[in-house]
């Protein structure tokens, strides 16, 4: 059995029913798909809620969420059952490629005065972003008087906040190298701070990658990395095509170690590296939209 | 407006009935505003005429197969942004590698089904 909280009056006990509501409301919120193996996760995240509620038992707690009134707190719930742990220089072959294969002619392209893009979708704490644009700028000192940009976007506003002050714990760095670490963070004291010149380069957007994207692209590169194991088949299928539609031909697109394009999407794509897709190289279509305005 | 509603899609194939399934398929979709054409160069005369977002060509057609279609259409400032879609038998693996070098969007293999339709349309431009 779940433990109960020592103090006795909260219960981290999600019995299979509750999971099911939980689970609901995460799918009609943010597509999200809650396999019933998370079970004990959500339960103590959920219990985070609890507190900060004040709500006594998930019973109520979720008798709560189904009211009009408790929009705010849903999107909270969101927020910690999507909180996952990242690292700068994740899936490090990523980063490899990025910097081998994918950002030379990029920043050519930006140093005859061209635009470049890259999205980082789902860029939890800021790891990503940051990680991208030590790339970027270890390659090219003087990026931030070009047009390259990276837009990083995440539907927690929790971890965005923490990714726009770019502080983090030394331990968290200590996988970086350090010349790359001295360069671009500013020791203060416990903390390392992501220097202007990072923070010159990224934008940091809330966005729902399950509703509306209020973004024109295209990219150039996406990242979108173990964020769409979350969503449900259905939710994941539909995403590949938007991501497609938003990229230039022969951009790139990078996703997590363990998801996979569905075989539609991926024909659209050329496998490039290890859950690396390249756009087909074909011209992107105007979107008909573009031409009734 | 729905992306469907506004699509307008050019179906070339030399067989009369494989245009009839695949109208038939984008109608189901909702794709109502459809054009045909028998041959590539019909095809280009009607782009010409009336720009489509989206060509869905077969590949195996007299004279101009789909490959030289999608080259022409390449090549002319006028159509070389316009979505092209190749429909391949099931062993066309160098087929579908030389029309990924000339540009193609998408592919199907047939046989296929309208939601085999659906879903390389929906790569391309999004959902429908």
């Amino acid at each position: 059995m779940s433990p109960a909280l020592q103090d006795g009056t909260l219960s981290t006990d999600l019995s299979r029913a509750e999971f099911e509501r939980v689970a609901a409301i995460a799918r009609s919120e943010a597509g999200l798909n809650l396999s019933p193996g998370k079970r004990p996760m959500i339960s103590s995240r959920l219990a985070q809620r609890l507190r900060a509620t004040g709500h006594a038992d998930f019973k109520s707690y979720l008798a709560f969420l189904e009211t009009a009134e408790s929009q705010e707190e849903r999107r909270k719930l969101v927020n910690v059952l999507t909180t996952n742990v990242s690292s700068f220089f994740r899936e490090a072959h990523h980063f490899r490629t990025l910097e081998t294969d994918v950002l030379p002619p990029l920043i050519e392209r930006a140093r005859a005065g061209g635009r470049v893009r890259i999205w980082s979708a789902g860029c939890s704490a800021g790891q990503e972003p940051y990680s991208i644009a030590m790339a970027i700028l270890s390659a090219f000192p003087d990026a931030d008087r070009h047009d390259i940009r990276i837009l990083a976007s995440d539907i927690d506003e929790i971890v965005l906040e923490t990714a726009r002050r770019g502080r983090y714990a030394g331990k968290q760095l200590q996988e970086v190298d350090l010349a790359l670490r001295q360069q671009f963070f500013t020791d203060e004291g416990e903390e390392l701070a992501a220097g202007d010149g990072l923070k010159a380069l990224i934008s940091f957007r809330r966005l729902n990658l399950v509703g509306d994207w209020p973004i024109k692209g295209p990219f150039d590169v996406i990242f979108c990395r173990n964020v769409v194991i979350y969503f449900d088949a259905a939710t994941q299928a539909a995403l590949w095509p938007r991501f497609h539609s938003l990229l230039v031909p022969g951009g790139v697109l990078f996703v997590g170690h363990s998801e996979r394009l569905d075989a539609r999407s991926a024909r659209a794509f050329v496998s490039a590296g290890v859950t690396t897709w390249k756009r087909l190289a074909g011209p992107l279509p105007p979107h008909p939209e573009e031409g009734s305005r | 407006m729905a992306l469907r509603d506004q699509l307008r899609v050019l179906v070339v194939d030399d067989m009369a009935t494989s245009r009839g399934l695949i109208t038939q398929a984008l109608d189901a979709l909702g794709i109502a505003n459809v054009a045909t054409a028998s041959d590539g160069t019909s095809a280009l005369a009607s782009m010409a005429a009336r720009p489509v977002h989206l060509v869905i060509s077969d590949y195996n057609m007299p004279e101009m197969d789909g490959l030289k279609l999608l080259q022409a259409i390449r090549a002319n400032p006028a159509t070389q942004k316009t979505g092209f879609l190749l429909i391949t038998g099931r062993a066309d693996a160098t087929i579908i590698d030389q029309g990924r070098g000339l540009g193609m969007n998408n592919y199907l293999k047939k046989p296929f089904t309208p939601d085999d339709i659906k879903g390389a349309i929906e790569a391309v431009f999004g959902r429908l």
